[in-house]
């Protein structure tokens, strides 16, 4: 699916919100079949991050391996590419959750 | 007034690459009719469920694409509630005919996928989650998977567990003749294959399948003999599993199933045969829990024991479930209508459960944002 400029423009306008934010994984997955834009990442860990203000979000979760990841585990939220985008397509930037150590 | 099950017409499930989408609709709803006393010009209005075919193929419109197959004039509509598109589409001709003003409807889900790449339906799939969902990177195994791991860990759920969900359902679809897998699997085979979203394996996943169902329901004033919808309940919840309270649990299930019940004056324990929304083996657990069918968490157990093969107390999944039958998105929900049809009325040949009068349909979409249960009886 193409994203177009102004769904891009509208939702980097939250980034400054979601970034430097700290959580913790409620649950997480580990993708070894990625939709498109995902594929090269693969495989790639996914979750639910609860941050301390309560509220909860699905967010990659990155810098984690088998022996780091699990459920209850800190994280921030950094900014980082969001998948592949097309030729025509602006390139997409959003958080992240990073694993801490 | 009752209204009662006049005809079924189900397709062979599976990759079925010499059939169109427009093959697979004729010959359901042909089937249905044929099967029906009621002349398609008697149809009054078609209820076409389906999720991806705008999507995958460009191809929408699709409520007058049947009534052309079927050469009738009937009003037709159009109805996409993701995976649970079949059961809603049911759900909405049950009360057109409840109103009155209408007698007879075809209901009908088509999907055609395997034309398509998997990250194409995988993309196309994801349409039933949330946006941050998309930006997650996340699939509907994905999705599965972060609830399955949360059951694990909260209620100390196996793999083993929900393996023994592919094994039972492989073995109910080896007495289908129109399941996509009629094959025996063992445990170890399902933990062996290959890992799709961590705790999930392929053989813990449903297929991507081509396939059509069709009924006819009807207002019959005579309901001796005839299978009759005695409960239709849709309930929903955050498209976003992050929104929700809990995920180890589906509300919308829990929400549907209860008032299904009520409607239908009877509790859980009254269910002779039910099909269940198998999409990933752990959403049979958690079907077997938010139904009230066991305990909350203990539905590892309770699938394992093998209370739920044919033969045993309840009989779950008889078809071979969305994971051997297969799971034509849009198909699925009438399909679980016409397993139990079958069921009541002694017609399931070799997969029959014995004396069942009650049986349940559960059909969710998405994650579990909608759900809806049918309860037929005779």
């Amino acid at each position: 699916m193409i994203h177009s400029p102004s769904t891009i423009w509208r939702q980097s306008k939250n980034i400054p919100d979601e970034v430097g934010k700290n959580g913790k994984i409620v649950s997480f997955t580990r993708i070894f079949a990625a939709p498109k834009g995902f594929e090269q990442q693969v495989p790639y860990y996914t979750g639910i991050i609860k941050f301390e203000d309560g509220t909860a979000k699905p967010l990659e979760i990155i810098d984690a391996n088998e022996n780091s990841i699990k459920i209850g585990a800190k994280v921030k939220t950094v900014i980082r590419r969001i998948g592949l985008s097309e030729p025509e397509e602006l390139i997409r930037y959003g958080p992240k959750a990073r694993l801490l150590k | 007034m009752k209204v009662a099950v006049t005809g079924t017409g189900i397709t062979k499930f599976g990759e079925l690459w010499d059939k169109s989408f427009a093959n697979l609709a004729e010959e359901a709803a042909g089937r249905a009719v044929v099967e029906s006393t009621v002349e398609p010009q008697k149809i009054d209005a078609v209820f076409c469920a389906n999720m991806l075919s705008g999507n995958l193929s460009g191809q929408n419109h699709l409520g007058a694409l049947i009534t052309s197959i079927l050469n009738i004039n009937s009003p037709a509509y159009t109805i996409e509630a993701a995976c649970a598109s079949g059961g809603v589409a049911a759900n909405l001709a049950y009360q057109a005919i409840l109103s009155g003003s209408i007698k007879n409807a075809l209901i009908i889900g088509v999907e055609k996928m395997t034309d398509y790449s998997t990250a194409e339906v995988a993309t196309g799939l994801m349409g039933a989650a949330a946006e941050d969902e998309r930006d997650a990177a996340l699939t509907f195994p994905g999705l599965y998977a972060i609830m399955a791991n949360a059951h694990m860990e909260k209620y100390k759920t196996t793999k083993k567990h929900m393996a023994a969900v592919a094994v039972k359902n492989h073995r109910h679809g080896s007495l289908n003749e129109n399941a996509q897998y009629q094959n025996l699997i063992t445990i170890e085979k399902v933990l062996e294959s290959a890992p799709v979203a961590t705790p999930l394996n392929l053989f813990d996943c449903s297929p991507i399948t081509d396939g059509a169902a069709a009924i006819i329901l009807s207002a019959v004033e005579d309901s001796s003999k005839k299978v009759t919808i005695a409960a239709s309940s849709v309930a929903t919840d955050k498209v976003g599993l992050a929104k929700r309270k809990s995920i180890t649990e589906l509300l919308a299930t829990k929400i549907a199933s209860q008032n299904a019940y009520q409607m239908a004056g009877i509790s859980e324990g009254d269910v002779d045969v039910a099909e269940v929304h198998d999409c990933f083996t752990i959403a049979e657990i958690l079907a077997m829990e938010d139904l009230g069918f066991c305990k909350k968490g203990d539905g590892g157990k309770f699938v394992s024991s093998g209370i739920t093969e044919i033969g045993a107390k309840k009989p779950t999944n008889t078809s071979g479930g969305l994971k051997a039958c297969g799971h034509p998105v849009g198909a699925t929900g009438i399909k679980q209508i016409i397993e139990i049809t079958k069921q009541l009325k002694g017609e399931a040949g070799k997969r029959q459960v014995k004396g069942a009068k009650i049986g349940l349909t559960h059909n969710v979409g998405g994650s579990g944002a909608t759900a809806a249960i049918h309860i037929l009886r005779i």
